[in-house]
């Protein structure tokens, strides 16, 4: 019966995130066509272009075809992770996207994963100590960490970085270097900033969650029975507490992808947000579709996982 | 076997502090089971958490001692009270409510008192925490579910199992049957006597609810505004009660033959945070006197272990 169950659960999971993609799909096609300007004069930055030039790129690109039809060919070209050529840099999307990615995620996997763990051994510590000085020390730590502008803490990183001297502050690895220290090194500082950017968010859950947990009376059923305080907190409290937690972290996984527009702009890390923040500046209307489908389809997916997750450690959930 | 002597509990609430028991003196002998009665607010859950030691932070033992066999849990270390805590003293909540860990199996709960106080391991501690639950009429088909799949009835069992899987001396029964249907009610009353007659164990069984509570308990001890109103063998409290409130308690009895009214108390309970002098019914009581008012607490009628706070006794 569970595992019955479980399945029709994840089938309706499944069946709702394939809608939310296609939705998505049409959308960023809908999105793009309403935004000012011409794509065409813009391809070819010459005022001299002349009607018939003009009308030769419109066929070539396919814009002289009706709206619908290239939907449909958007649509097909899409599903087959074809999202045409870029307007400015004359190759196809996908080729540029696919590297932005990989770095993207080099920086970002580390980054979500710190400020994750950070954030819930912060909140379980100051939960713990509710009301203590303690408490409110990292709880106030955390939540300035949280109300700093991503790009501010990234420039004052990178002055203190330039003052003190031998930090890199731009780009992912020296010229003609590839070494994993020489990485790293160039990631250390777009890591510090996102970690403390995004940590303050998992704190204030973390604790507000266990706060709850601690006063229900399950938690004063332990205690009766005998429990110390270290099976209180990992036994009982914790895995509750964690629970509000998984959502937060899935709509994080997301948005941490645009997230890092503003930190991969201050540090020039090849990233997909740097590519987005230079595709913004040349009207590279392919590119920016391709990227923020790339984007959209993160949010998409972490939330799949998310109840995909759910579903699996909460028992009440796959009985609704 | 269980002692209180002059206990006083209180409160630290943002409105000021609430007494939640006051001078509190009660003598629970083995193998009996002493019945707790009061409205909500007359201190009787607080008695419970004291004597295991667990009330909220904001609470405070004033004055005053709990005994169990002659040692006084008051001046036990943490870790020493943590290890009598559902070894020798188990506690019963309303499991009705939230009493079980949503994430966690029935069985898994049941056993995990043996697993604390070392008594089994992993399938060993699963296995005797099966037979118990078996023990309290739980099917097997329950044992690997997950409490939102219970009834209040079952879950009710299930919390019962936990707290006599290690053979405590002493459990304590805060509102068992609360929430739950009255045929539930009955079918939990009687499992935990027979429970309590096997097992020898001493039980203090809490409640609101009189007529339940003289359905499992061989004496009774009244409370109102954190203070003990009177105390007796359960055919004394029933048949000869001597302070106005237990008599006021009576008549407020619904009765399904339906042959009297249910008379309410009139007014309202005294509230913790401000109790008045003197005797703490005395704004609701029909009987009371100038010198109610000056009360301070003497023993106003003793027989034997029947015990009232009343200066009027007579007039009931």
């Amino acid at each position: 019966m569970a595992a019955a169950s479980y399945s029709t659960y994840l089938a309706r999971r499944v069946i709702l995130t394939v809608v939310s993609v296609f939705i998505i799909i049409s959308f960023n096609f809908l999105l793009f066509r309403v935004l000012p300007g011409n794509p065409i004069t813009l391809l070819y930055r010459s005022p001299r272009l002349t009607f018939n030039q003009e009308k030769a790129l419109s066929i070539e690109f396919g814009l002289n075809r009706p709206e619908w039809v290239q939907y449909i060919l958007y649509v097909k070209n899409a599903l087959e992770g074809n999202f045409g050529i870029s307007y400015y840099y004359k190759v196809s999307v996908t080729s540029k996207i696919i590297p932005a990615l990989e770095n993207s995620l080099i920086l970002l996997i580390p980054a979500t994963i710190i400020s994750i763990l950070l954030g819930i051994y912060t909140g379980v510590f100051s939960a713990w100590r509710e009301n203590t000085k303690a408490d409110v020390a990292v709880l106030q730590t955390a939540m300035a960490f949280y109300a700093m502008p991503t790009f501010w803490l990234g420039g004052i990183f990178i002055l203190i970085a330039i003052y003190i001297g031998g930090i890199p502050v731009a780009g992912e690895y020296s010229v003609g270097s590839t070494s994993i220290i020489n990485l790293m090194e160039h990631m250390a500082l777009p890591l510090l900033t996102l970690v403390l950017v995004y940590y303050g968010q998992f704190t204030i859950m973390m604790r507000n969650s266990l706060r709850d947990v601690l006063s229900e009376d399950y938690i004063l059923t332990a205690y009766a029975k005998g429990a110390d305080s270290k099976r209180i907190l990992y036994s009982h409290a914790v895995p509750n507490a964690m629970l509000p937690m998984i959502s937060l972290i899935a709509i994080n996984l997301g948005l941490m992808v645009t997230g890092a527009i503003l930190v991969e702009t201050v540090f020039s890390w090849p990233g997909i947000g740097y590519l987005i923040y230079q595709s913004i500046g040349h009207l590279d209307y392919p590119m920016l579709q391709g990227a923020f489908i790339i984007v959209t389809f993160s949010v998409v997916l972490a939330n799949l996982l998310a109840d995909i997750i759910y579903g699996l450690v909460d028992p009440r959930i796959r009985y609704r | 076997m269980i002692s209180v002597n002059k206990l006083n509990v209180s409160y630290k609430t943002d409105s000021g502090v609430a007494r939640a028991i006051t001078d509190l003196d009660m003598d629970v002998h083995e193998g009996e089971t002493m019945g707790l009665v009061g409205e909500s607010g007359s201190g009787k859950s607080t008695l419970g958490l004291a004597m295991m030691r667990i009330l909220p932070k904001n609470a405070q033992i004033l004055s005053g001692s709990i005994q169990v066999d002659g040692t006084d849990l008051m001046s036990l270390s943490t870790g020493k009270m943590r290890r009598l805590r559902g070894e020798t003293i188990s506690m019963v909540f309303q499991g009705a409510m939230n009493s079980l860990n949503p994430l966690m199996t029935i069985e898994r709960q049941v056993s995990e008192p043996l697993i604390i106080h070392n008594m089994a391991q992993g399938e060993d501690a699963l296995e005797r925490g099966r037979e118990v639950l078996r023990k309290v009429g739980l099917k097997s088909a329950v044992w690997k579910q997950y409490p939102h799949q219970l009834s209040g009835g079952m879950k009710q069992r299930a919390v019962i199992a936990m707290a006599i899987i290690t053979n405590p001396k002493i459990l304590i029964a805060d509102e068992p049957t609360t929430g739950l249907d009255v045929v539930t009610q009955m079918a939990i009353v009687k499992l935990l006597k027979d429970t309590q007659r096997e097992r020898n164990i001493t039980m203090i069984f809490i409640s609101h609810d009189l007529p339940i509570v003289t359905k499992i308990a061989d004496r009774i001890s009244i409370m109102y505004g954190g203070r003990l109103m009177e105390s007796g063998t359960t055919s004394e409290i029933v048949r000869s009660p001597r302070h106005p409130y237990t008599t006021k308690l009576l008549a407020s009895v619904p009765d399904v033959r339906g042959d009297h009214l249910i008379s309410g108390i009139p007014g309202e309970p005294v509230s913790a945070l401000r109790l008045p002098a003197g005797c703490l019914f005395r704004e609701r009581c029909e009987n009371a006197l100038k010198e109610c008012s000056s009360y301070n607490y003497e023993i106003g009628y003793q027989e034997k272990d029947h015990v009232a706070f009343c200066i009027n006794t007579g007039a009931v």
